[in-house]
This record gives structure tokens, C-alpha cells and sequence, in this order.
């Protein structure tokens, strides 16, 4: 019985020691190839992810801040990547899942509809795809945290 | 002979067909109120966002349409920022503007391709392409945001910017 009752007692322990809510990806986080830095954070009911940091931000050709130069919308060709919303729209399901959203990969100007699964605090399964869950690829994302 | 008066007569049904379905429309400008564009300090070098709600009814914006008021197309034809007179303003870099409502993703509609000085007037680059700007019509409710480059280090007020946001809305007759 105590033995029963212990096991039952270090299950919960697991459960409410992972259990997420909606506002637990907000933060600063890098992705893997450690390039830059996205601050996510939420608007009205939505979650959003904006480049705050870039390795080399600076062109090596033009000598100007980066810029989102393959948007495929012209007009808006000159906009900074630093600042850039590059995650959009993504809404909270349940059990670490943030769904319904894109992410928008600036070497080649294209949005993919995109999940993340937050594998514990400090790490997220970014998704992308083009259609159907399966054929996509998969990133990892760690949070900033402050060295103490 | 024969086969080519075929052709000529399916041209012409189709024709026919197109302007049957197309919709008689009217256009409409709207500007809205004065928005206040805020940006919630301490503001940080790099980065930062403003953001600006605006609430209306479609009652109140066609007042003259006396039948159910269906949006069939939008898009914003200006965004103006202005920076409030004797404000003290950090130093701004460019700034880009998107909008969403509940029910339409974030879209964005405008670049100032410029740095932000005091008590001046600035008009965007308007977004050649925009999607879905009639939904968020018909939300009566959309987000602006607008995301700035902060030049200096650190600023501890709030800033806010004046936004005024044109778009050219059609509404069924």
C-alpha cells in the first residue's frame, strides 16, 4: 500500500513539475544554428517571435544592417531583419503545444506553417512544413537564461 | 467555319457568365481616429514594439449604407507616424507596421525607411501586397503594431507616436 502510495505520489510529482501553461514560451530563445536571438512574446490572444539579436548583423557586401532583401513582396525588400517578426500567429493547444502558426525563413523569403513543442523549460521542438506535418524539418531552440 | 462560330459562341457565354456574377461595388476611404501608437518603457537598444488598438463598428463607419454592410475588398492606402510636439523622444531608427485582428493573421502593410526625429511627420512605404484586410474589416476590432529600432541604449519613459492608417474599403451596393 505505501509503496502504491509513494509511486502514485512521485507520478503527480512529474506531471505538475513539467505542466505548462500558454504564457510559459514567452522569453528569449536561440536557435540551433546560433545565429540569432527571437524574443517571443504574446499580442491580444496570439503568440509572436522577433529576431532581437544577429551573430553578423551587418551585410558584408552592402556594409548596411541586414535587411529582409528575398521578401518576396518588394516594397518591403529594405526591412530590418533585426526586429523581424519571423514567428507568427501561433495559438496555444494544451500539453506544450503552440499551433496555426508560420515561421518565415529570411534566406529564402518563404513562410512555412510551423508547431512548437516545448520539450521542457528551456527547450522547444520548432517545426516546419509545407503541407502535411510529416515532410518538414525540426530545430531546437534553447532559452536564454541568465548565467548566475 | 463551323467549328470557329463554336468558339466565338463559347467566348461569348463566358463572357456573358463573368459580368452576370460580378459584383457591383462602392468605395469608401476611411482614416482612423488618431491611434495612440505606445511602446511601454524601459525601452532597450535594438528592437522594441508599439502597439495600437482600434475599435469601431461598421454602423459607424458607413453610416449612409442602410442594409447589411458586406465588405468585399480593403487595403490601407496610407500610414502616417507622427511624434507628439515637445515630447522628449529617444533616438528611433526605421519602423515597420503590421496589423491583425482575431480572426486575420499579422500582415505587414508598411516600412519607414528613415530614423525618427522629433515633432516631424512621417508617411510608410506602403505593403504592395496585402491579404485578408476585408476579414479584419469585418473583426471591427484590429491591432497595430509597430516595430521600432531604438538607437540608444536605454530610455525609461513610455513612447508614444500619433498613427493615422487610410484604407480603401468596397462595399457591396
Amino acid at each position: 500500500m505505501k509503496t502504491k502510495f509513494f509511486l502514485i505520489a512521485f507520478c503527480l510529482l512529474g506531471y505538475f513539475g513539467f505542466a505548462q501553461g500558454a504564457g510559459d514560451i514567452v522569453g528569449v530563445w536561440e536557435p540551433g544554428h546560433g545565429k540569432a536571438k527571437v524574443k517571443i512574446d504574446k499580442i491580444d490572444d496570439k503568440f509572436y517571435g522577433k529576431i532581437v539579436w544577429l551573430q553578423e548583423p551587418i551585410d558584408t557586401v552592402t556594409g548596411e544592417p541586414k535587411v529582409d532583401k528575398n521578401n518576396p513582396d518588394e516594397s518591403m525588400q529594405s526591412a530590418p531583419l533585426r526586429g523581424f517578426r519571423i514567428l507568427k500567429d501561433f495559438e496555444y493547444k494544451g500539453e506544450g503545444i503552440w499551433e496555426e502558426g508560420t515561421i518565415y525563413d529570411p534566406e529564402n523569403g518563404t513562410s512555412y506553417s510551423c508547431i512548437i513543442t516545448m520539450k521542457d523549460e528551456n527547450t522547444l521542438d520548432i517545426r516546419g512544413y509545407v503541407g502535411v506535418k510529416t515532410f518538414g524539418r525540426t530545430d531546437t531552440w534553447r532559452r536564454l537564461i541568465r548565467k548566475k | 467555319m463551323h467549328y470557329n462560330f463554336r468558339i466565338l459562341g463559347s467566348c461569348l457565354c463566358l463572357i456573358g457568365f463573368m459580368f452576370s456574377c460580378s459584383v457591383d461595388t462602392e468605395k469608401h476611404e476611411i482614416t482612423t481616429p488618431v491611434l495612440d501608437l505606445k511602446a511601454v518603457g524601459p525601452l532597450f537598444e535594438g528592437s522594441n514594439t508599439a502597439t495600437a488598438t482600434w475599435e469601431f463598428s461598421l454602423k459607424d463607419l458607413f453610416p449612409k449604407l442602410e442594409e447589411t454592410i458586406k465588405i468585399e475588398k480593403a487595403k490601407v492606402k496610407s500610414i502616417q507616424v507622427q511624434t507628439r510636439e515637445g515630447m522628449d523622444f529617444p533616438k528611433i531608427g526605421k519602423m515597420v507596421i503590421e496589423m491583425k485582428s482575431k480572426y486575420t493573421d499579422m500582415t505587414k502593410i508598411g516600412l519607414l525607411d528613415d530614423n525618427i526625429q522629433p515633432n516631424k511627420k512621417y508617411t510608410f512605404q506602403v505593403a504592395d501586397e496585402q491579404d485578408d484586410l476585408q476579414t479584419a474589416i469585418t473583426d471591427e476590432r484590429i491591432t497595430f503594431i509597430g516595430d521600432f529600432d531604438m538607437l540608444e541604449d536605454e530610455y525609461y519613459d513610455d513612447v508614444i507616436f500619433d498613427l493615422l492608417v487610410t484604407l480603401e474599403i468596397e462595399t457591396r451596393k
